[in-house]
């Protein structure tokens, strides 16, 4: 179901992105910012992004397939936190919307 | 020395984590004392196992792993992959190889770990994160990480050859740089199969000590009384480079790596030949690769399990090399102290043939008491032996499933 996000929760969702990665990576808070490069910058790895989509999917109740997911990383490559964050945005306001976004 | 036209191999970087400490020195000065690493295992449930001691780390390890790696890291791995990642960390700084200047394409990472991430592997279904399990799982994990941590980008893999997979991949670093194929190689063993399933599963083999009594007595090595091996936990890890490129760069030298022989049994899933004759053939095999003749041999840093079958054959394999030179021609086995590491032992092994070879002093067998009369060779009993002298050295390595790989190591010059 289509939604929009608050610029509130825009916030938050940037910085739970934010706080996940220095907690998981081992990296200080401060150190993370948009323009943050999650594998290069940070030690990352790919996975991290299906997990933070799973964590937000769940946290605002979307539902949305894995592979429709998949496709959408394929169309938008992300490799910076912001960019982590805008897919987050797109993924929860369009649900399985983003596939047709797409075409 | 190596033969004209192929280049010469150094050891220029060591690291090491076993029982008895977790880096180099501690480990080489414990040996020296001849320390046992084998305690009652303290880190799981042993009841209902026929064997409740071994050798695990030590604390400081586990310390040491959580100081070390993030959360995602310790997720995302299994503890062969830390223990291994340690002690190239280990290896990697002593040489000193960040800073030397090759070409990341032209530096391998060569690992040896036999299986026990597979087994570890029981547990994630039950409950951990799923989402790591491949990850966790496949058994190049270890390699990958180093390779990714430290940026290196020549060709990265794992061997499994069970009790010889460190000495295999030692011998695949060997052939890389000797080949020309690439300036150096990061060559590890690692195994952390010191667990329930194993214990079981090597007691069903009747392959193990039971001497739960008595821990530290348990791996006895040639010993009349020795009644199996001890499992343990740990591993090592070593820098190869060419011998010109270590000159050039002033690495300090720790041994030249000369030879290798590589062989299988082809005879029996578990046990070794009895007449000791494939493990005769393997040793003239890296006696040849290295153009070494047998009298120049000073020692060897045998594999030593402490079974009845392994250091009876091991034995006649020697005396059938060597002949009339056996008699004078001292072998040990860190076994005794350390237990068996299973794919760490090749490279824990090999790692300290090239220290006795910088410091011209042998490790001993510890729990030599009672000689065995197929046992007759000149064991290194119980104290260190200074070998002055010393410029070439032997590292035994044999696996179930009739791998074999013996090492030949030689003073640097």
């Amino acid at each position: 179901m289509p939604r929009t996000l608050s610029d509130e929760e825009k916030t938050q969702v940037y910085e739970h992105i934010r706080q996940f990665l220095s907690d998981e990576l081992g990296v200080p808070l401060d150190t993370i910012g948009p323009e943050t490069k999650i594998i290069d910058d940070l030690g990352g790895d790919s996975i991290i992004y299906l997990e933070l989509i799973e964590e937000f999917k769940k946290k605002y109740d979307v539902s949305v397939e894995i592979r429709a997911i998949g496709r959408y990383f394929q169309k938008h490559p992300i490799r910076t936190v912001g960019e982590t964050a805008r897919a987050v945005y797109d993924i929860v306001e369009k649900g399985d919307g983003i596939v047709e976004a797409l075409d | 020395m190596a033969k004209p036209g192929v280049p010469s191999v150094a050891v220029t970087g060591l690291g090491m984590i076993t029982p008895l400490g977790v880096d180099v020195p501690s480990n080489w000065r414990a040996m020296l004392e001849g320390r046992s690493g084998i305690r009652r295992i303290r880190r799981f449930e042993t009841e209902g196992l026929a064997t409740r001691i071994g050798g695990e780390l030590p604390d400081a390890y586990y310390e040491k792993e959580e100081a070390e790696f993030p959360r995602r890291f310790r997720n995302q791995t299994l503890p062969p992959a830390r223990l291994g990642f340690l002690c190239a960390k280990e290896a990697i700084e002593d040489g000193g190889l960040a800073a030397a200047g090759y070409d990341p394409y032209r530096v391998a990472v060569l690992t040896g770990c036999s299986q026990s991430p597979l087994q570890e592997g029981q547990e994630i279904f039950l409950g951990g994160r799923v989402k790591y399990l491949i990850v966790k799982e496949m058994v190049n994990a270890l390699a990958a990480w180093v390779s990714i941590k430290y940026g290196l980008k020549g060709p990265t893999y794992n061997i499994a050859a069970a009790c010889a997979s460190g000495a295999f991949a030692i011998a695949a670093g060997l052939d890389y740089i000797r080949a020309g194929r690439g300036d150096a190689a990061v060559v590890l063993g690692a195994d952390m199969m010191l667990n329930r399933q194993s214990l079981h599963g090597f007691n069903e083999l009747m392959a193990l000590s039971e001497l739960n009594e008595a821990p530290e007595r348990a791996s006895r090595p040639f010993d009349n009384r020795r009644s199996g091996f001890v499992l343990a936990n740990g591993g090592a890890a070593l820098v190869l480079e060419s011998l010109e490129g270590a000159r050039r760069r002033g690495a300090k030298i720790y041994a030249l790596l000369t030879g290798a022989g590589l062989h299988s049994e082809a005879y029996n899933i578990v046990a070794p030949e009895p007449t000791g004759k494939e493990i005769a053939r393997a040793i003239q095999a890296a006696l040849n690769d290295a153009d070494l003749d047998r009298s120049a041999v000073g020692y060897i840093n045998a594999h030593g399990t402490s079974t009845l079958q392994n250091d009876a054959c091991e034995t006649a394999a020697i005396k059938a090399v060597f002949g009339s030179l056996a008699a004078r021609l001292p072998v040990s086995s860190l076994k005794s102290m350390i237990g068996h590491t299973v794919g760490g032992a090749g490279a824990i092994e090999c790692a300290a043939t090239a220290l006795a070879l910088r410091d011209g002093i042998l490790p001993p067998t510890i729990n030599y008491e009672e000689p065995d009369p197929d046992c007759d060779l000149d064991y290194v009993p119980n104290a260190a032996r200074p070998a002055p002298g010393l410029r070439a050295a032997l590292s035994h390595s044999f696996g179930f499933g009739g791998h074999g790989c013996v090492l030949v190591l030689e003073k640097a010059p």
